[in-house]
């Protein structure tokens, strides 16, 4: 039995897509997730940042088998959910859900709330079905929500509201593993403070291990024990929150922190600082050698040419990068 | 004198299900080169105003209830549809949140960046070709003149918006409308497109309007702020006051509700409930049942924006007794 609820092993997940025109078409491989190994304990919160298309998202979707994966090994609980039988796969999926972000699209509009909450438990049987009823409206509480809403549909409801059934409908089957992917980045600030503190109670509570995927670092930041930094399908850094964001190893999140937004006024108003040139590369037309060397400030030649690999530099804390010695010194 | 003075502007939409009062009672005003930040959540009114101004309000339902909105000596919500129709693209251009359904996807980048020009200035098409290319190299688009020729599905998210912001300034207009630039986009993308815009306004001298929920986005860019809430602004001042000594519990509670990078506190700050139905009419204080400062009062006295510093203005009531 392994120490980790959670255990990806060299994850990948490639689609082919067509390329060209109609005459000269071409198969070209996206490797939206390229050898990605992460370990989550029992109870841990891992915050999940990178910018969008970086593949964050479909990790997720593999982990649960939404996507079917290319390569590699997802141990849960200690079973390989890559090969387990599709009947051994629906015990355990009770066991870890996902939550989406958009609660516009992820309920169906035309089921009343308890419909949408009494489906997963009818479908796996976990509870007597008399009870149903009752433990619906406990979930509706427990969410913030009033238990006689139950019966209203999503388009009565506010943003934040749906998210709050969409947690619910999350945790219904009691599981040990939420993936939430951008929960509140559809949502108001005023909003988004809610779901949040909601979904920390509900962690705390149910001691639920939650992989939270995000591309705002200050909400990861507070959520999450353990940061994992993506970049084109592999993960460049990892470490506890406080490492990573007091000294991040990677260039690339050095960027990320440096370009967020501060909500306090600079005293003289000079420019707008961006850390980074140009956009992310393009996935079907990969660049040599470390994938963040056409945008990043320290590249050197060694880095067209050799692809960093993720090293432990100091404990716990992970970069995949040929000159953190060189970097990690200098100021954010 | 002020490039543009808004008094009093009210925007209602009547639907079936009542009266919706988007934008009650909105008023500012801002100098040639000034850049105006309006934060608020959604449904605060700070879209439907910016589309008031440009005549772009679907009518009906909506219809401009009441208001004047001065730019350089004409009236913004009389003016005959052909002299907004000269207005728009020309001297006040707009930049909108999704530079995917902005721009046509049916035409070439280069035909929609050159579009103002033959509308407004009666370019010929081969000067309006090099002026395009010009302006998308300014906004960084590498190898401009070969990529004029592609469609806006070939643009990454970022590059799209450089493409609207080209559309936008290649008139040189007087003031721009940017209407959540950022908020589809990466932060290390957004940090480059804040950078872009802001350069070229102190080069071409625009003011502009920045529309954004983002805090972080307004303290970095604007001179002056207006915090909407339920359609009305609450406050308004120079960004260091609205930042630094906020004078409304609204201001206050969206800024502590934010989780930010240097903060490491246990819980965040929450606003209770949820903005009111703007369908349902209030006297008092549209923050009031949200307020934990609020007395029986505030939701019974009308509030209006009455400045407690010369320039930094509030709507609370309570604060202009000074009771907080």
């Amino acid at each position: 039995m392994s120490e980790f609820l959670l255990d990806i092993e060299n994850l990948k997940t490639h689609f082919t897509v067509r390329m060209g025109n109609l005459l000269a078409r071409q198969h070209g491989v996206l490797r939206a997730v390229d050898g990605v190994s992460l370990h989550m304990k029992k109870g841990e919160v891992l915050g999940l940042v990178g910018e969008s298309g970086c593949g964050k998202s479909t990790l997720a979707r593999t982990v649960v088998r939404l996507i079917p994966p290319t390569e590699g090994a997802v141990r849960f609980d200690g079973m390989d959910l890559t090969t387990l039988s599709p009947s051994l796969f629906r015990k355990l999926r009770p066991r870890m859900q996902m939550i989406f972000q958009d609660p516009y699209a992820s309920l169906n509009p035309r089921r009343t709330v308890y419909d949408t909450l009494a489906e997963p438990m009818l479908a796996h049987a976990i509870h007597p079905r008399k009870t149903i009823p009752r433990i619906a409206g406990e979930l509706m509480e427990k969410t913030g929500l009033s238990r006689r809403d139950v019966r209203k549909y999503p388009h009565e409801f506010s943003g934040g509201q749906r998210q709050r059934i969409a947690i619910a409908r999350a945790i219904a089957l009691q599981p040990s593993l939420i993936l939430a992917d951008e929960p509140v980045s559809a949502l108001d600030v005023s909003v988004q403070a809610q779901i949040l503190n909601l979904l920390r109670a509900l962690q705390k509570e149910m001691g639920l291990t939650l992989m939270l995927i995000s591309h705002d670092l200050a909400v990861v930041r507070y959520m999450s024990q353990r940061i994992a930094v993506m970049y084109f399908g592999k993960i460049v850094e990892l470490g506890t929150t406080n490492d990573v964001f007091a000294h991040p190893l990677h260039p690339y999140t050095r960027a990320l922190i440096r370009a967020v937004p501060v909500p306090d006024p600079p005293s003289e108003r000079s420019t707008f600082f961006s850390p980074l040139k140009g956009d992310p590369p393009s996935p079907l037309n990969p660049p040599t050698g470390c994938p963040f060397h056409p945008r990043c400030p320290h590249a050197t030649n060694e880095c067209q040419q050799n692809a960093p690999i993720l090293t432990e530099h100091f404990p716990h804390h992970t970069a995949a990068c040929l000159h953190v010695n060189k970097i990690h010194t200098l100021p954010i | 004198m002020p490039l543009l003075t808004v008094k009093n502007l009210r925007t209602y939409f009547h639907t079936r299900n009542g009266i919706v009062r988007a934008v009650d009672k909105v008023s500012f005003s801002m100098e040639p080169g000034e850049t105006l930040g309006i934060v608020g959540e959604s449904g605060s009114g700070k879209s439907v105003t910016m589309y008031s101004l440009l005549g772009l309000i679907p009518s009906p339902p909506g219809r401009i209830e009441e208001g004047v909105a001065l730019f350089d000596g004409e009236d913004l919500l009389t003016a005959s549809k052909n002299t907004l129709r000269s207005l728009r693209g020309k001297r006040i251009a707009m930049i909108f949140q999704d530079p995917m359904t902005a721009l046509n996807p049916y035409m070439r980048i280069g035909a929609q960046v050159m579009e103002p020009l033959l509308v407004h200035e009666g370019c010929s098409r081969n000067e309006a070709r090099r002026r395009a290319a010009e302006v998308l190299t300014q906004v960084g688009i590498q190898d401009a003149a070969a990529r004029m020729d592609r469609y806006p599905h070939e643009f990454s998210g970022g590059m799209r918006q450089r493409v609207m912001i080209a559309m936008a300034l290649i008139t040189h207009p007087d003031l721009l409308i940017a209407d959540e630039p950022t908020t589809a986009l990466d932060v290390t993308v957004q940090a480059q497109v804040l950078e872009l815009i802001r350069e070229r306004q102190r080069d071409l001298g625009m003011a502009m309007i920045l529309v954004t929920h983002n805090l972080g986005v307004v303290a970095g860019a604007c001179k002056h702020v207006l915090v909407m809430y339920a359609g009305r602004v609450l406050e308004s001042g120079p960004v260091h006051d609205i930042f630094h000594d906020p004078r409304h519990p609204y201001t206050r509670a969206l800024m502590q509700s934010m989780p930010s990078l240097s903060d490491t506190s246990d819980t965040l700050f929450t606003i209770p409930g949820q903005p009111p139905d703007l369908s349902a009419s209030f006297t008092g204080c549209p923050f009031a049942p949200r307020c934990h400062l609020a007395k029986d009062y505030c939701s019974d006295i009308p509030c209006t924006l009455e400045e407690v510093w010369p320039g930094h203005a509030t709507a609370c009531v309570r604060t202009l007794r000074n009771e907080l």
